[in-house]
Parts: structure tokens; C-alpha cells; sequence
């Protein structure tokens, strides 16, 4: 590409020489430019759209690694600097956002109001909310409030070519045309730059806890009978996180799986249920509880565990994949990553949640090794109709490992999608599945 | 006599010859939905039983250039399954089965013709039931709640349709069969997500995996009557401020009350007053009583007249059928009236209803006010009488001013049921040019011969595009 040509769109303030040639995990620029405002996205895009550049949208670049098999683009299009709340209206229970806002910034402003964002996708602090929804990331409370299609209910979106669209609405309920929000959640950026994020809110819980149950003996046929009986039960659990024996270990030096169960709600309620799961623990099951600020705090270590694109050195040979099935097909998958892992003198931490069907396993080790551990969990979660998907890789190894998976039924129509909307494939090209 | 249309024999090839009506008289009960403003009788009507003959059905009408409409019960309120145009309607009743209920993995597996309430009637023996709740979900069907994203009176909490659909199998326009979702953030773009919503204007879905939940432990339900739909409304933005989370918020005006009282399930709300609300808490039932005792004391802090919470089961039945045939029930007090479903972001309540009253004022004809006001969904039901001239298009034109003011307010033409033929220009009042385009190229991927529903949901002169992928009109 033509440097010049990049400051005649943007300030040169904006532009900076990418500081490294290249990044162990790839998706990098040849410039990065860090527009401040909607009307420089769309300024950059035109361009890009025009002279036939390629762009790679990042946020807090926790997602570093997760996708695409590019070296580099034209240019690295930082959306930190795009940062802060536009519009919150307390008493109509939403928030609309600036893409490069941090989930914690934007917690933090909310609770101020009693309120939160009902999500809880990983490394908090460091992830921004365009990246989060661009690469729909959730967390263990999904199970309780859903995901970011549940949450997000309005966009401002700059297109490829720098048209601006708005989608859905700034009210919590809305049917007017197509629901084009859906279009944007989890397309790792190769549709458009979301320039504002409006979502929906929920009142801050007044209490919270977690309960740790513990399993020495790994009895699966009494943890499974325990996890129906309180899905079936009338508790209403935030979480039910089943932990494989390196995630105990690595969070509480315990042994054996367990499950972490956290109730939300009034204090009373909390107690009840507490009570419920105490009276009716298994008999291998050990319990530890924590409540209210040392519960989040717990939660927020856990927020930590996946490998990060921002974090340095040990991080780069780690492999992290996701994997969808059916809600009880996870207690199942998680005991083959750990197994796998042990089979294959691999380090594995695998968690999963009972009820809502996300399993995260995080591999560290001789990463010869990883295509194989790949192909042995793709296939059991495919032999139950589900996924995997590799999250975070280096760019050595992802060109080596299959990312996406096979491509899903229908998958003409989501090359339709991108064709229309990004015929000269500025964004993220090769970013997402089968080569979109 | 009429020469017989000639695809009625290749239809009936398909689906035989006793699922296929093309008789005038036969065609009559088709001319509209629950949108009755409009109508046309379609140029048949055809009734699959399967995937496979629905596949078969849209194929044939593709090859041959012949626009079609999916249809459930037809209880839509926007006209989404009226033939305007005369397209051949493709009835999804036949298909009514559950074909499969997964209690340890919290799913359904149904047939698009199977019921609404019938699902939670099936799976209310082992206590779980379907979350969206639209009034007529005693007849509409779950593929017509997939079109149309229904809501109804409990998504403040739980959501509405999209939220609780987990997977599909659905025929796009070629007659090709595609299974999309079944597991959570299935990989690549959100197909389902586009479908759900779209007024079958992208594809036919022929099987739906929805999700089922348990039924809260307590529930309790509270009435509080007003003096002031101002106070009224104070106090719905109170309680949410207060940190509660209701699983319904649903408030009538004086009118409104006039006529549910009037209807089939009066409850003896007390004369005079100006709003009452309805507002249900459920969950774990220890921690209800207090979110119950944190909403009496809001609604006192707001000049409640009345409140109270109701002491049995079969007092909060009573309760919410009076105010779930409440849009009925207006034939009681009025020969015809038109629903409208506005959204606006709640806090701007007191000020849209003025503007309401207004509206109502200089057009001289009453508004009865119905919405479920947790979340900001207003349906103003504006009453007429048909039989006088001009009447009609005066109250359309109403139900359109009222839009433009909820658009004005930051909100929305229609929260939950859809655009169809009735707010396809007002789609004008909340979208650019730009982003209706947007819209119109996804429509482009998924049915590029506009034959699926064609001429509904977006404004007319669209575009120029448009004007060219018009579809040959085989008559």
C-alpha cells in the first residue's frame, strides 16, 4: 500500500509505524491507525475500500490469536482510543458504549447505578466490548443470563466501504426489519467496524455466592445424577462451571473435578439454595463457599485463565479451543480433554458449563502434538452434533491446525453475506470460517 | 365456471389433491390475518405435511417464478400473511407435531404448526414451560412466533422469541433444506438470528429446536390502580430503578379498563381510575415476599390508590386473562379498532402518552391504552367504527402519528408484531435509505427472486434495485 496515501484520510497523530515487523500471533499491520472518532473508522474504511487495502480491526487485542492465517494487513485499525459510554439511561436499563471500552470500565460505571452488564467474557480489564461481541465471548453466568445476542440490542456499524448503518434500536424491544444485530455478534469483524454498541442491562444482584463442590473420587455417574437433579430442581443457578482436575488445581490446589455453582439473587434466596445444595451433596463431594466480593473475586481470577493475545511469552504456545454441544454432553467433554491431555503428556485445564453447553479447553505443552488433540476433540464433539474452534493459537501453529472446522450447512449463504457487504474483502480477510 | 389454474394440479401432484384449496369460496377465509385493513384472496392455498413437500412445493413455485407466503394461524397483526399480490399461500398447519422433548438438556423439537401454549401444556407435567407468551398463544403457532420474533407479556425477564431458539431447520427460496444452530454459538455468521424475525421473507422454517425452562418456584402477582397514568408511570421506572427485575410489567389506561371490564373477564376494577398495573415477580420463593414488599412500598411512594397482591392462584388467573383479552375485548366498547405496538425507552412514558391523549384529541377518536410498560411497548388501541366513511383511513393515519411519536422518542415502530404490509413506509420513521438498503441485500442473499413474501416489511418505491429484481408476474 501507499503510506502517503493513509495520511491524506486520518491525521498523522492517528498513524503509527507498527512497533514490531511482525507478532508471534499474527494479524498484524503494516500501520496501525488509531481513529478517535465514527467519522475516522468510516474516513479509513472508504479508503481501504477504495485502494484495495486490507484491515484488521483490534480492540484491547485479547483475541489476538483466535483466527486467520494472515501475517499482516495494510493496516491494524486500533479502536482503543474509540473508548467510553455515549448514552446511559439508568431508569430505561441500557447503555450505549464506544467499541473500544473495557467490560470492567464499563462495569465499573454502571454500578455506580446498581446496574450491570449481564455478561462476563474473559480478561475483563483488558477486553473491550467491540471486541467481545465481534468474537462472541461469554463466560460461565451465561447459563443464567445469556449471551451477547441475548444482551445487544442496537449498533452503529461502519461497512466496508464507510457507509454507516444503524442496526436495531436503542429500546429493548424491537421488530422493525431484520434483526441485523445477529449479523455482527460473533463475525470477527469481516462484515463491519461496530462504531457504538447499545445494549441491556440488569440490576446489580443484592447478593452472591459461589459454592465449590469438590469430587475426590470422580464418580461420573454420581456427578451426573447430582447436575440433573439440580437442573431439574426449581434452583435458579448463575453458574454451574464443571471444572477439570488442572482448573481446581490452578484456582484452589484442589484435586479431582468439581463444579462451581453460583447463586445471584436476594440474600434470602441465596441462603435457601445454598441450603438446598448442602442437604443433597454427593456423597465423594466436598463444599467450599465464598460470598459477595470474595465470590466476584474468585470469579475474576477465573476470568484470567484463558491464554490472552496481550499477555506475554508463556502464553504463545498455549492452545485454547471452544467447544458448543448439548448442556449435559459437557461433563463428557471436559473428561476427554483432561483424559487426552494426559494421554498425550499434555497439559489441559478444560471447563465446561453444565446447562448451557460451552466447554473452554486451554493446552499447554509440545505443541507437535496439538493437531492430534485437536482432531480427537473435534470429533467427539461432532459425533454428539457439536463444535470445536480453536480460540487462540500462534499464527505458526493455526496455519497448521484446522481453526474452524467444517464448514456448517448453509454455508453458501453466510459467502453471500460477505460477498454483498465486503466484496473487495477489506476486513479481516481470511479471519473466519472456511476462509471468509 | 373458471378454467382450474393450472399449477393447482402440480401442487396437488405434490401435497395431494385434498391439501390444496383454489376455490374461490375456499380461498376467502385466506384474504387476510388478524390485520384485517387489507385483503385479497391468494391464488391458492397449499398445505404440506412434511419437509420434504414443503421442499418440494417451493421448488416448484421457484422454477416457475411464483411468489409464496409462509403462514401459520394467521393471528399475525401486521398483515405479515396477507396475499396482496394474489401469491400462493404455503399453510404450515398440517405440520403440528412435538417431535421430541429433552428434559435433562432443557430443549423442545416442533413441527412450525404446532400451537404456542400447547408446548408448555405438553411439558407442564414435569414443571417446565415455553417462555414467550404472546395473547393469542392459545392459536398461534411457534413457526409463525419464529417469523414474526413474537413477544408477549413476560419477555421483560426471559426474552423473546430469538432467545429462546436454539435451532432450525428451514427451506430457503430454491427449495433447498438447510439445518442451522442446535448447539450454542454454532461457528459462522448468525443465520438463525436473521431468520428469527424476518416475516418469512428469507426462508421456511420447517423445524424448530426451542429452548424450555423450569417453572419458577413462587410467583406473585400485584394490581395497583392509579389516579394519574403519570404517577403510574413514575412508579414502573421506580421499580426497575429499585433493582427489581419483574417478570411482567403491564399497564392499562382508563379507557383500556373500560373496555376489559366490559369484555368477557371483568375482575371489578374500581371505577375512576386512571392506570392500573399488573406486575408479577417469580423466582426462588424466599426471596420473593421482599421484592413484593419493595414494590407496594414504590407504588405508595407514587399515590397508589389501591394495591394489592393476590391471595390464590385462581385470583391471579383471573387477573391475567382480563388483561390478555384485552385487545378483544375492545369490541365490547367500540364496533372496530386498530392495535398499534409502539416501543419507547420507558423513562419517556409520561410524555409519549401525553402526546397520545393528544393525538386522540384532534382526530376525535378514542385511544384505549394496553402495553406492557416494563419494557416499553406500548399497543394504543385505536377505536372507530367502519361503517362511517373516512373512518378507517382516519384511524390508520392515527396509528401512523402515534408511530412517528414513538420513533421521535428514540423508539421503535413495532416491538413485537412486525411490519407486514401495515408499517412498511413507517420503517422510514427509524431507518435511512442506507441502512433499509442494508437490509434489502441480506433479503438478496437468501431469496433473490423476492418470491417469498414479497412486498412486505420495507417501504415502496424501495429501490432502484428493487425495481429491477421485480419478479415476473405469471398470472
Amino acid at each position: 500500500m501507499d503510506a502517503a496515501l493513509i495520511t491524506q484520510v486520518i491525521g498523522t497523530g492517528r498513524i503509527r509505524p507498527a512497533a514490531e515487523s511482525s507478532h508471534v500471533l499474527g494479524n498484524h499491520g503494516s500501520h496501525e491507525v488509531f481513529p478517535e472518532s465514527e467519522e475516522e473508522i468510516a474516513a479509513v474504511l472508504r479508503a481501504a475500500h477504495e485502494q484495495g487495502w486490507t484491515v484488521i480491526p483490534m480492540g484491547g487485542g485479547t483475541k489476538r490469536g483466535f483466527g486467520g492465517t494472515e501475517e499482516k494487513a495494510d493496516i491494524l485499525l486500533g479502536l482503543s482510543d474509540c473508548r467510553g459510554i455515549a448514552e446511559y439511561a439508568p431508569g430505561d436499563m441500557t447503555v450505549t458504549v464506544k467499541p473500544g471500552t473495557t467490560i470492567q470500565e464499563i462495569n465499573a460505571h454502571l454500578a455506580a447505578h446498581g446496574q450491570m452488564l449481564p455478561l462476563d467474557p474473559y480478561w475483563p480489564r483488558q477486553a473491550t466490548i467491540g471486541g467481545v461481541v465481534a468474537a462472541n465471548d461469554s463466560g460461565p453466568k451465561r447459563l443464567r443470563y445469556g449471551s451477547a445476542r441475548d444482551h445487544v440490542i442496537g449498533m452503529r456499524v461502519v461497512y466496508p466501504d464507510g457507509r454507516l448503518i444503524r442496526t436495531g434500536g436503542k429500546v429493548v424491544k424491537n421488530v422493525a426489519g431484520y434483526d441485523m444485530n445477529k449479523l455482527f455478534i460473533g463475525s470477527m469483524g469481516t462484515l463491519g467496524v461496530m462504531s457504538e454498541i447499545t445494549m441491556k442491562l440488569r440490576p446489580l444482584p443484592p447478593f452472591q455466592t459461589l459454592l465449590l463442590l469438590a469430587f475426590s473420587r470422580s464418580d461420573f455417574t454420581l456427578i451426573r445424577s447430582f447436575a440433573v437433579s439440580l437442573l431439574d430442581s426449581l434452583l435458579e443457578p448463575v453458574s454451574m462451571e464443571f471444572l477439570s482436575p488442572a482448573v481446581h488445581r490452578n484456582m484452589n490446589g484442589g484435586h479431582g473435578y468439581a463444579l462451581a455453582i453460583a447463586f445471584e439473587d436476594e440474600e434470602k434466596a441465596v441462603r435457601y439454595q445454598e441450603e438446598w445444595v448442602k442437604a443433597r451433596l454427593p456423597a465423594d463431594a466436598e463444599i467450599q463457599s465464598w460470598e459477595q466480593e470474595e465470590a466476584a473475586e474468585w470469579w475474576m481470577r477465573f476470568a484470567r485463565l484463558p491464554p490472552s493475545g496481550v499477555s506475554s511469552g508463556d502464553r504463545e504456545e498455549t492452545l485454547a479451543v471452544k467447544i458448543g454441544s448439548k448442556n449435559l454432553d459437557v461433563l463428557e467433554i471436559v473428561r476427554a480433554c483432561h483424559d487426552l491431555g494426559e494421554r498425550y503428556g499434555l497439559d489441559a485445564q478444560a471447563h465446561g458449563g453444565v446447562g448451557h453447553g460451552i466447554t473452554r479447553v486451554y493446552v499447554t505443552g509440545n505443541p507437535t502434538l496439538f493437531a492430534s488433540y485437536l482432531t480427537e476433540i473435534r470429533s467427539l464433539a461432532e459425533s454428539r452434533g457439536g463444535y470445536a474452534v480453536v480460540q487462540h493459537a500462534s499464527l505458526e501453529r493455526r496455519r497448521e491446525l484446522d481453526v474452524w472446522g467444517r464448514k456448517p450447512a448453509a454455508f453458501s449463504l453466510m459467502e453471500g453475506i460477505k460477498r454483498s457487504i465486503d466484496p473487495r474483502r477489506v476486513l479481516n480477510p481470511n479471519r473466519f470460517i472456511g476462509g471468509i | 365456471m373458471p378454467a382450474i389454474d393450472p399449477i393447482v394440479h402440480e401442487l396437488a401432484r405434490i401435497v395431494g389433491a385434498d391439501s390444496v384449496l383454489y376455490q374461490r369460496e375456499d380461498l376467502a377465509a385466506y384474504e387476510c390475518d388478524g390485520y384485517t385493513v387489507h385483503k385479497h384472496p391468494p391464488r391458492a392455498v397449499v398445505f404440506p405435511s412434511c419437509t420434504d413437500e414443503v421442499a418440494a412445493v417451493v421448488k416448484y413455485l421457484h422454477d416457475q417464478n411464483i411468489p409464496f407466503i409462509p403462514r401459520g394461524a394467521g393471528t399475525g397483526l401486521s398483515g405479515g400473511a396477507v396475499p396482496l399480490g394474489g401469491e400462493v399461500i404455503i399453510s404450515l398447519v398440517k405440520m403440528k407435531r412435538l417431535l421430541h422433548v429433552d428434559y435433562e438438556n432443557r430443549l423442545a423439537v416442533v413441527e412450525p404448526g404446532f400451537v404456542n401454549l400447547k408446548l408448555t401444556n405438553s411439558v407442564a407435567g414435569k414443571g417446565y414451560y415455553y417462555a414467550p407468551d404472546p395473547s393469542s398463544q392459545y392459536a398461534c403457532t411457534i413457526g409463525g412466533n419464529v417469523g414474526e420474533n413474537a413477544g408477549g407479556a413476560h419477555c421483560l425477564k426471559y426474552g423473546v422469541t430469538t432467545n429462546h431458539v436454539l435451532g432450525l431447520e428451514v427451506v430457503l427460496a430454491n427449495g433447498e433444506i438447510a439445518e442451522i444452530g442446535g448447539v450454542p454459538d454454532a461457528p459462522g455468521y448468525d443465520l438463525m438470528g436473521l431468520l428469527t424475525g424476518s416475516e418469512g421473507t428469507l426462508g421456511i422454517v420447517t423445524r424448530i429446536t426451542v429452548r424450555i425452562l423450569k417453572n419458577p418456584e413462587g410467583k406473585k402477582t400485584v394490581l395497583a390502580y392509579f389516579d394519574s397514568v403519570e404517577e403510574a408511570s413514575q412508579a414502573v421506572s421506580d421499580i426497575v430503578a429499585a433493582g427489581i427485575m419483574p417478570a411482567a410489567l403491564e399497564m392499562m389506561d382508563k379507557t383500556a379498563i373500560e373496555g376489559v371490564e366490559a369484555g368477557t373477564y371483568p375482575v371489578g376494577h374500581p371505577k375512576g381510575v386512571e392506570a392500573v398495573l399488573l406486575i408479577e415477580v417469580d423466582g426462588i420463593a424466599a426471596g420473593i415476599d421482599d421484592q413484593i414488599a419493595k414494590i407496594v412500598s414504590v407504588c405508595q411512594g407514587r399515590k397508589v390508590s389501591e394495591v394489592k397482591v393476590a391471595a390464590t392462584e385462581e385470583e391471579r388467573a383471573r387477573w391475567w386473562a382480563n388483561r390478555k383479552t384485552a385487545f378483544p375485548a375492545m369490541g365490547s366498547i367500540s364496533p372496530d379498532y386498530l392495535v398499534q405496538d409502539g416501543v419507547i425507552p420507558r423513562s419517556r412514558l409520561p410524555e409519549v402518552l401525553e402526546k397520545i391523549r393528544q393525538i386522540s384529541e384532534r382526530s376525535g377518536l378514542r385511544i384505549a391504552n394496553v402495553f406492557h410498560a416494563g419494557d416499553g411497548n406500548l399497543h394504543p388501541l385505536i377505536l372507530f367504527d367502519a361503517r362511517i366513511p373516512g373512518e378507517t383511513e382516519l384511524a390508520v393515519r392515527v396509528g401512523s402519528e402515534v408511530l412517528k411519536v414513538c420513533a421521535d422518542a428514540g423508539g421503535s415502530i413495532t416491538g413485537e408484531h412486525g411490519v407486514g404490509i401495515e408499517k412498511k413506509e413507517e420503517m422510514r420513521y427509524v431507518f435511512t435509505d442506507d441502512e433499509l438498503e442494508a437490509q434489502l441485500q441480506i433479503r438478496d442473499v437468501f431469496n433473490p427472486r423476492n418470491l417469498l413474501n414479497p412486498d412486505k416489511m420495507f417501504p415502496k418505491p424501495g429501490r432502484c434495485a428493487e425495481m429491477r429484481a421485480a419478479p415476473v408476474e405469471i398470472r
